[in-house]
């Protein structure tokens, strides 16, 4: 004799229950559920409810739906779509940038900034180098200037 | 390598597919225009995965669109139900009590884990058998039977919790 699928002093799981509902119980387990569900009265209004959504259910999916028209409905969907899927156009490239692509382009984008020429250069190179010279030469002066009154004081004395 | 779906594909693909994709967001939202909308809004994201090499255009492109559209309606639903709790706890004794009626089974649905909902959504409101489930799925048919039963059993219980069957002493 096949094990029971009913627990000596529980009613048969849920899953069991709806594979009784479902007709897909072999024939000796499926007797066994319904001697059970015969007398129980738990079980009997667990299957009544069972029933009752699963049959809302079935209403719910055989509600008729009035689908529209398939052309409209995508011109819609053309019309509406964001312009990066581009579908009436050549579709764009959603491909990201290499690196390389990347640093060809930034360097592109440095060059279009004014080359200075030699004559420049030349110009600002004396101009530094007079400006140092100008700060060398004051101070030495400067220098010069706070020794002078500490040599003569003795004479003076 | 990545790769954007030519408009004549995406055309005949949305011509296939609208149809019992629009069923079955239509049944769960209960609204033409919020169905199509959530129609357009998974095919523009299917269209946009494919191009950036997220998901490949040929392999199960079907289980992508009809469990983005499930996840999409209830997603939109539960929005819904926000908004409309909303505005009728703002008049007293306006919220309905619970019935078992569609509001009810379709709130139970929604609340259900997602791979839950999107088999029993697939069956009850997409018109597909199990063995097309499993065709789609790449799963074998008894999978997908023994997985119906169990989701089904949870949308039971989750609409009475207190008729769990094995709770109750013989």
């Amino acid at each position: 004799m096949s094990k029971s699928i009913l627990d000596a002093t529980l009613c048969p799981d849920a899953e069991i229950l709806q594979a009784y509902i479902d007709n897909d119980l072999p024939p000796d387990e499926y007797v066994e559920v319904l001697d059970h569900t015969n007398s129980c009265p738990h079980c009997q209004a667990y299957l009544a409810h069972a029933t009752h959504v699963l049959a809302v259910l079935e209403e719910v999916g055989q509600e008729a739906v009035q689908q529209p028209p398939v052309e409209e409905s995508y011109e819609r969907f053309v019309k509406h779509a964001p312009p990066d899927l581009n579908l009436s156009g050549p579709q764009p490239d959603l491909q990201l940038e290499s690196g390389e692509s990347w640093r060809r382009r930034a360097a592109g984008q440095l060059s279009i900034l004014p080359r200075p020429s030699v004559k420049s250069m030349a110009v600002v190179g004396v101009g530094i180098a007079a400006t140092l010279l100008g700060l060398y030469v004051r101070n030495k002066r400067h220098a010069a200037g706070d020794r002078q009154p500490a040599a003569e004081s003795p004479a003076a004395a | 390598m990545p790769r954007l779906l030519p408009e004549h594909e995406v055309e005949e693909f949305y011509k296939k597919y609208v149809g019992p994709l629009f069923g079955m967001a239509r049944r769960i939202v209960e609204s033409d225009q919020a169905a199509e909308d959530i129609v357009h809004d998974v095919f523009v994201a299917f269209i946009l995965a494919v191009g950036r090499g997220r998901i490949d255009a040929d392999a199960h492109p079907v289980a992508y669109l009809f469990r983005s559209v499930t996840n999409a309606s209830f997603k939109y639903l539960r929005k819904r139900a926000t908004r409309d709790l909303a505005e009728a706890s703002a008049v007293p004794g306006s919220i309905p009590g619970p019935s078992i009626g569609r509001i009810a089974v379709i709130t139970a649905l929604a609340k259900l884990s997602e791979d839950d909902q999107h088999l029993l959504t697939l069956v009850s409101f997409g018109g597909l058998s199990p063995a097309e489930i499993a065709a789609m799925l790449g799963t074998s048919e008894p999978t997908i039977r023994k997985r119906l039963q169990r989701a089904r059993a949870r949308l039971i219980q989750a609409l009475d919790p207190s008729s769990a069957p094995s709770t109750h002493d013989r």
